[in-house]
């Protein structure tokens, strides 16, 4: 049996563990855009902001590929792939035969319009070296020079704001919609955002259509609709990711906003699968496609398809959530928390907090907890007990 | 046999996987750190480090739970002392 997987992520690194653990003999080949071998993603704020060494970020060392007889071509870009004749074609113009296809791509970044030397993008490990080395350069500069700003206001934007919070750089946030993750949030989970920001000194500037980096050699700001251009030596780009169309189109792949799966996470191929933040996947709890990017849905899934894979059919049902926080105040994001598709309802609200939950079709099917977390571990039961009260 | 479970409360991030992964070994504490409990159980109060007495499937389970901790925050000892996970 041949395997081959695009994406050595965790979701495509997960699989190829799982489908070794289940077949001996089969050969596994992974193609792999990163030079570097399957490191966390989650652990780069923490080696950036020197809590942990680089090295510490990996979560397989290069042997252990070799030890488990798993091919990874570092650096390595798929061009085609033919899911008549079952192969795809790498830039070298190698073919790679396939019995069966994982697709765990991951997400492609939305990029800044343009991106001179000190726009800063949190994807990849490179991405967490090219901020650890522009930290010190600004550190290095004058205290009127060190200003930041964020483009976008989602997760990464968190990201950096506490980066740039530790290294006491002054930051703005300039996001398009009207607050943080603007059209997940109830304006009640926006306000308690806000305030928090606003206390620790981080400006927010809301409905800005446009965020444009200016500067020659390097950027120097970033000019606004308006033409105001607010002074920045660091700017910080956390606008999303999409699905790289092209390839899976090509190969008849059906793809909406993530490549479409069943609750098996079959695509509408025979014999090609999918994993992890690349997925949209039909989510038997949620009751929806479900296309998500957090850690945990993309290992769960891809231990989940390398059994199907092999043929031990496995329905992925995991409710998952992720969590990070706003200069110290805590957000938890729990299954569905699309309004489009759920009515918000809020659990609690306070000042500092706010407990939103998200309900469809009288169920339960998301939440989202800020600041107060004590009904975390009741909710997420409510989800996978399909309730509709807590 | 025993394992030796550890808590690395400076790296937690409180993504709560391994809660979701292995409930009777983990629980989130209100400073959203993962805690180690027995069985369900936090016998003598909370703790970020214990001794659990498991079953090999148990084992698996607790095993797996510090697999999909994606800050490595969780380490595994045997009764020898010996890591079994992070592994390198």
């Amino acid at each position: 049996m041949q395997y081959v997987i695009i994406g050595g992520g965790i979701a495509g690194t997960m699989a190829a563990e799982e489908l070794r653990k289940a077949e001996a003999t089969a050969e596994i080949t992974i193609v792999d855009e990163e030079a570097h071998a399957c490191y966390s993603r989650v652990l780069l704020p923490h080696y950036i902001n020197g809590k942990v060494p680089r090295e510490k970020v990996f979560l397989r060392a290069e042997k252990w590929y070799a030890e488990q007889r798993i091919e990874r071509l570092a650096g390595t870009i798929v061009t085609s792939i033919d899911t008549k004749n079952n192969f795809v074609t790498i830039h070298s113009g190698r073919e790679l035969p396939y019995d069966k296809l994982l697709l765990a791509t991951g997400g492609q970044l939305n990029l800044a319009q343009t991106d001179p030397k000190g726009v800063c993008y949190l994807q990849t490990l490179d991405d967490a070296d090219g901020i650890v080395a522009r930290l010190a350069e600004v550190k290095r500069r004058p205290v009127e020079q060190q200003q930041a700003v964020i483009i976008g206001g989602g997760f990464i934007c968190l990201e950096f704001i506490n980066i740039f919070a530790l290294h006491s750089l002054p930051t703005t946030v300039v996001v398009r919609g009207d607050g943080f993750w603007s059209r997940l949030l109830s304006s009640r989970a926006k306000t308690v955002l806000a305030k928090q920001a606003a206390s620790k000194g981080v400006t927010i500037l809301t409905g800005q259509a446009e965020a444009l980096p200016v500067g020659e050699a390097e950027v120097n700001g970033v000019q606004l609709a308006d033409g105001t251009v607010l002074p920045a030596t660091m700017v910080g780009v956390g606008l999303g990711t999409h699905a790289d169309k092209s390839l899976f189109v090509e190969a008849g792949v059906d793809i909406k906003s993530g490549i479409l799966a069943n609750s098996y996470l079959e695509t509408n191929l025979p014999n090609v699968y999918t994993a992890g933040d690349a997925a949209e996947f039909s989510h038997p709890l949620l009751g929806r496609q479900m296309h998500i990017g957090n850690w945990l849905n993309a290992q769960m899934q891809g231990k989940a398809v390398a059994k199907t894979m092999v043929g031990e059919r496995t329905e992925f049902s995991l409710v998952s959530s992720y969590s990070t926080n706003l200069l110290g105040m805590h957000i938890v994001f729990i299954g569905d928390t699309n309004p489009e598709f759920a009515e918000v309802r809020s659990h609690k609200a306070t000042e500092t907090s706010c407990v939103d939950v998200y309900v469809r079709n009288d169920k339960i099917v998301g939440a989202v907890l800020i600041g107060d977390l004590v009904d975390r571990a009741n909710i997420t039961k409510a989800i996978q007990e399909q309730r509709s009260t807590l | 046999m025993k394992l030796r479970i550890v808590v690395d409360p400076d790296l937690c991030i409180g993504a709560a996987s391994c809660v979701t992964i292995a409930p009777e070994t983990f629980q989130m504490n209100m400073e959203n750190k993962a805690e180690v409990i027995d069985h369900g159980i936090a016998d003598g109060g909370p703790s970020y480090e214990r001794v659990l007495e498991v079953s090999e499937e148990e084992k698996d389970t607790i095993i797996l739970g510090a697999q999909s901790c994606p800050t490595l925050a969780i380490t595994i000892f045997d009764e020898a002392g010996m890591q079994l996970y992070p592994m390198i």
